[in-house]
């Protein structure tokens, strides 16, 4: 018996008897398929936003230390679908018991999907949407509404950001 | 007869590149602090009031000019308390010496101030809680009479917004 070495490569092997004295050939096909799933990764420049104390009356949006954030958005999709990118606040801003709207953190949106936007408490909202597959850059500038009727403390909040690949 | 081997064919190159679903999610959470410190800002409409001479026997209560408007804005910790005073340093006094007591000052209030009347010590005319913008006219008057040495008399009148 001769042995068979199978191999992972698109090789054919093929061995036909030859008659004496007569040419030969075969030939096989082999049907080569690669499965490509959807796959998404998402990458911020950075993890936490800071605003500073401001006086109201100088500064009625506070934009935060830092600058803008800059997203990187990877992503494999259906042909014809729509890729999106979505930030979510579970909950408003805390100190305590004293709180401050999610609805004051706004930003503006730079980059070719990107779009300008305010966060909502328990509402996902878009912040960027593709055609198909690629990988995209833009910036998010996140701004805080000041207001005089904020009790003191220092408040925060967990924004979460999706990436969405159908 | 002609021999028939054995056909070797290769794995078919099955090659999977990702093993995850059609539909994919990517996450990320971003941390948000806010400072939000104490703060007061006092705003007055003028920097002065002034009572015209009258007759005491037509004007008894002479008004004082501008109408003053007052502005107190401040924030603080939830359940403190912000106050708002006014004091004068001194009687009314001339420049010969002469004076009236600062008690005949008294003002009438709108908006989110009291009424009142003027002392040498600090007079309230706002208490409020907690963080906020808060304002008021005072339209002050003086009381008139025969008994004034004639002068032009004059205070300071301070103001003071607190807000802890």
């Amino acid at each position: 018996m001769r042995a068979v070495a199978l191999s992972v490569a698109l090789a054919i092997v093929s061995l036909a008897a030859r008659p004496h004295g007569q040419a030969a050939s075969e030939a096989s096909t082999v049907t080569a398929s690669a499965i490509i799933a959807g796959l998404a990764k998402l990458n911020l420049s950075s993890l936490t936003l800071t605003f500073p104390d401001a006086h109201p009356d100088g500064v009625s949006l506070i934009p935060a230390s830092g600058g803008p954030i800059t997203i990187t958005a990877r992503a494999r999709a259906t042909p014809g679908s729509t890729v999106t990118l979505t930030v979510e606040a579970l909950d408003d801003l805390r100190s305590g018991t004293d709180v401050i709207p999610a609805s004051a953190l706004a930003w503006t949106g730079a980059g070719t999907g990107f779009v300008n936007g305010t966060v909502a408490r328990g509402t996902a909202q878009t912040v960027a949407a593709w055609p198909g597959s690629g990988v995209r850059t833009g910036t998010q500038a996140y701004t805080l509404q000041n207001s005089w009727t904020y009790a003191t403390g220092t408040y925060t909040l967990t924004l979460t950001y999706t990436l969405t690949s159908p | 007869m002609r021999k028939s081997l054995p056909l070797l064919i290769a794995v078919a190159a099955a090659l999977v590149l990702s093993g995850v679903p059609a539909a994919a999610q990517s996450t990320a959470d971003l941390t948000v602090s806010a400072a939000v410190n104490a703060r007061a800002s006092l705003t007055l409409s003028d920097a002065g009031v002034a009572f015209a001479d009258a007759d005491p026997d037509v004007t008894a209560n002479i008004t004082g000019a501008p109408v003053l408007t007052v502005t107190a804005k401040s924030r603080t910790s939830n359940g403190n308390a912000v106050t708002l005073t006014v004091q004068a340093a001194t009687a009314l006094t001339s420049g010969g010496g002469d004076t009236i007591a600062a008690s005949n000052v008294t003002w009438a209030a709108t908006g989110d101030l009291s009424a009142g009347t003027l002392d040498t010590a600090a007079v309230t005319i706002g208490n409020w809680s907690n963080s906020g913008s808060r304002s008021g006219n005072m339209t002050f008057s003086l009381v008139n009479s025969w008994a004034y040495a004639t002068g032009n008399y004059s205070t300071t009148v301070t103001y003071t917004l607190s807000a802890p």
